[in-house]
């Protein structure tokens, strides 16, 4: 039976980062994928998707909201760079999973954003860097950073398949 | 047939812990089909040697406690590059085993002197069934589920892996401590490992809020082994 989809995981953060009231970036250094999805990236117009997981959400209350974005020039508004906003971190029901009891073992929520258009439009205008990716988590609200967040690691996937159906 | 095997092995890379698990009741099996103890180092350790007692408390845990750990095997893999994901899960296993081997040489230091007492696997039994029903074990059996990040180059990767093996272990130590006492002083090892076994991975996978089942198995032991106390 042929496999109809293949992921790997390329690249991923080397230390924690907390988010508290200014904006954040880190950096993800990216290796060439080496198993099947670097075969199947290959072969003639193999479709395929980038994710940006987020692992280890933890955080002691309910967080503000921040921004994600993929390359976001050090000096650049947000609001000028909407194409590289990937999505929200998630705040809803981190502070539940990062609590030890007896429902959860307290190692935070995993979120993934597909960033696979991002991707292909920095791609499009020459702004992708096969080694290196750089993501900055904004923050968003009235009141950002009041309780901070930490967001374990960050990492990078290729995911060579079907899209699922828009 | 083999290329869809071949291909099937590339995705779960878990597969060889599974192996070793395999691996490890064949050697237990056939060395009780020798007429050895298998497990040897409870009350017998000054004959077999302390290294003999060493690889036989391994092939315990190989063959007991691997399968209770596929999923963070296969996410410790996952979250590694492609070219690491071996050397993770190696890395993880050692960390494990290692907790493992630390907690049972705790547990069996009262009785490598000499035999338990005749009372003693009924206690165990006992002392695993209150365990079980206690709100500890259930959130020992929660914190099971732990995940930490990885990081993804170098010794430092390499140490991550080892450190969440160690975690898991530690949770998995919290969780079975007290079930893990009774093969150690029971005459008959290997069945009772062999439900033992099949008593965690049944919690592990299938958990309830109230283990009745596992602790009326457990109280059930305790009673068969205690007319054998009483004698």
């Amino acid at each position: 039976m042929a496999q109809t989809s293949a992921h790997e995981m390329v690249g991923a953060t080397e230390a924690p980062v907390t988010l508290a009231r200014d904006r954040h970036k880190t950096q993800i250094a990216i290796s060439d994928p080496t198993g099947p999805v670097a075969r199947a990236l290959t072969a003639a117009a193999a479709p395929h998707r980038v994710f940006l997981n987020l692992e280890n959400i933890t955080s002691r209350g309910v967080p503000s909201t921040y921004g994600v974005y993929i390359n976001l020039p050090d000096d650049g508004k947000p609001e000028d760079h909407r194409h590289l906003y990937a999505g929200l971190l998630p705040s809803f029901g981190v502070a539940e999973a990062s609590r030890r009891d007896e429902h959860s073992p307290g190692s935070g929520l995993n979120h993934a954003l597909d960033i696979t258009e991002i991707v292909e439009w920095l791609k499009a205008h020459n702004q992708w860097d096969p080694k290196r990716l750089s993501v900055t988590f904004v923050p968003r609200g009235k009141n950002p950073g009041e309780v901070p967040v930490q967001v374990g690691r960050a990492s990078l996937h290729y995911k060579v398949g079907h899209r699922p159906p828009a | 047939m083999i290329r869809a095997l071949g291909e099937r092995l590339v995705w779960h890379p878990e597969w060889w812990a599974l192996a070793l698990c395999g691996g490890a009741w064949l050697a237990l099996i056939g060395g009780a089909s020798a007429a050895q103890s298998a497990v040897p180092f409870c009350g017998a350790v000054p004959d077999a040697g302390w290294t003999a007692a060493a690889g036989e408390a391994t092939l315990m845990i190989a063959a007991m406690m691997l399968p209770l750990v596929l999923v963070p095997v296969r996410r410790t893999a996952c979250a590694s590059l492609w070219r690491r994901r071996h050397r993770a899960i190696a890395g993880f296993l050692l960390g494990y085993a290692a907790t493992w081997l630390a907690a049972l040489a705790v547990e069996a230091a009262p009785f490598l002197a000499a035999p338990p007492a005749r009372w003693v696997p009924a206690a165990a039994f006992a002392a695993a069934a209150l365990w079980e029903a206690t709100p500890l074990k259930r959130r020992a059996l929660v914190l099971c589920d732990r995940t930490m990040p990885l990081r993804p180059h170098g010794w430092r990767a390499d140490l991550d892996c080892l450190r969440f093996g160690v975690l898991q272990g530690r949770s998995c130590v919290m969780s079975c401590w007290a079930v893990m006492l009774a093969p150690l002083v029971v005459a008959q090892h290997l069945p009772v490992m062999a439900g033992v076994a099949v008593l965690c991975a049944t919690e592990r996978y299938w958990p309830r809020r109230r283990p009745l089942l596992e602790t009326a198995a457990l109280a059930g032991a305790a009673l068969c082994y205690l007319p054998a106390a009483l004698a």
